[in-house]
């Protein structure tokens, strides 16, 4: 049903100074007292990132020689900004814990931040000391630990 | 013949992934809450919840330990876990000081993840800051019971021996 409505105002001793254009159109629906709101909210980690890749392999090194560097990216999915450190362990005569370096320094200096929605790449290499004994597949560890940036 | 090395490098890179899969997936982990507080009474205890999350593409172990001084007032449970991806778990972080404990101490909640694999293997791990504060007894309370103690005492002495000379009489 189509309606029209002429809303004014009139004084004594005074003149309409101004009109205003009223469009009435199909509106939405409005949620009535007793009727439930929807809500919604897609809450993510306070503190949480990715690795990738999950393992190195740096081919075949013999004592003098440093690997190629290798990219490692760190992604924070947090909520928070992250500081991010790493710890190294190995079990091959610390082939690793001597070796390595990320992004040009060693292992237990190495820290970057990443901040909400960002990621960085951090580049490994791995330098095999002139006196190293041991030969064939060394195995190590590398952890890279979150915490919130200051 | 370019259809054939075609068919060949996509041959090659679904055997590289099959050999290599640890080289290629990701790997990674969320907790929530960020930090923990918690406000002790010494001898009490207090439980929080702390949720990880494994948000790498694979099935994933999890450690969650603690780091400081005092770590043997923590209970863990579970500590150790296996999470399939995008699987959560809530984790209960008991604190429980001593009789002897007092004043503030901070710890830090690890939560990490090192899938198997051999060469360097690669980890990632979360250090949630947990801050313990030991709550003095108040001292109203304590002189109240020592007080009220005392006075029971006393009464029932008082009771006994009118008792006792009662009978004797």
């Amino acid at each position: 049903m189509d309606i029209t409505i002429e809303v004014y105002a009139e004084k004594e001793g005074y003149i309409r100074s101004n009109q205003v254009t009223v469009t009435v159109g199909e509106g939405t629906v409005q949620p009535g007292d007793n009727e439930d709101v929807s809500l919604k909210a897609d809450i993510i980690p306070a503190i949480s990132f990715s690795i990738s890749p999950g393992s190195i392999n740096f081919g075949e090194l013999g004592p003098r020689d440093t690997s190629g560097p290798f990219t490692i990216t760190l992604t924070n999915e947090g909520a928070w900004n992250l500081q991010i450190t790493s710890t190294v362990t190995d079990e091959a005569e610390h082939l690793y814990v001597d070796g390595l370096k990320l992004d040009d320094v060693k292992w237990d200096v190495f820290s970057t931040t990443i901040l909400r929605d960002g990621d960085t790449d951090c580049i490994a290499t791995l330098t095999v000391p002139e006196t190293y004994t041991l030969m064939g597949r060394q195995n190590g560890t590398l952890i890279f630990w979150a915490i919130e940036a200051p | 013949m370019l259809c054939r090395v075609l068919r060949l490098s996509l041959l090659l890179v679904v055997l590289s992934l099959i050999i290599f899969p640890s080289q290629v997936l990701a790997l990674g982990l969320g907790v929530t809450p960020g930090k923990l507080d918690f406000s002790v009474q010494a001898g009490g205890a207090e439980t929080k919840t702390l949720n990880v999350i494994n948000q790498s593409d694979r099935e994933s172990p999890f450690r969650v330990y603690v780091e400081g001084e005092f770590e043997e007032w923590f209970l863990i449970s579970p500590g150790d876990f296996t999470l399939a991806p995008q699987q959560s778990k809530d984790v209960e972080i008991v604190v429980a000081p001593p009789l002897t404990a007092s004043d503030e101490h901070d710890f830090s909640i690890c939560v990490v993840s090192l899938p198997a694999g051999s060469d360097l293997r690669i980890g990632a791990g979360i250090k949630v800051p947990a801050h313990v504060q030991i709550l003095e007894y108040p001292v109203a309370l304590i002189l109240g019971g020592g007080i009220a103690t005392l006075a029971l005492v006393v009464l029932t002495s008082i009771l006994i021996r009118w008792r006792r000379k009662a009978h004797n009489a």
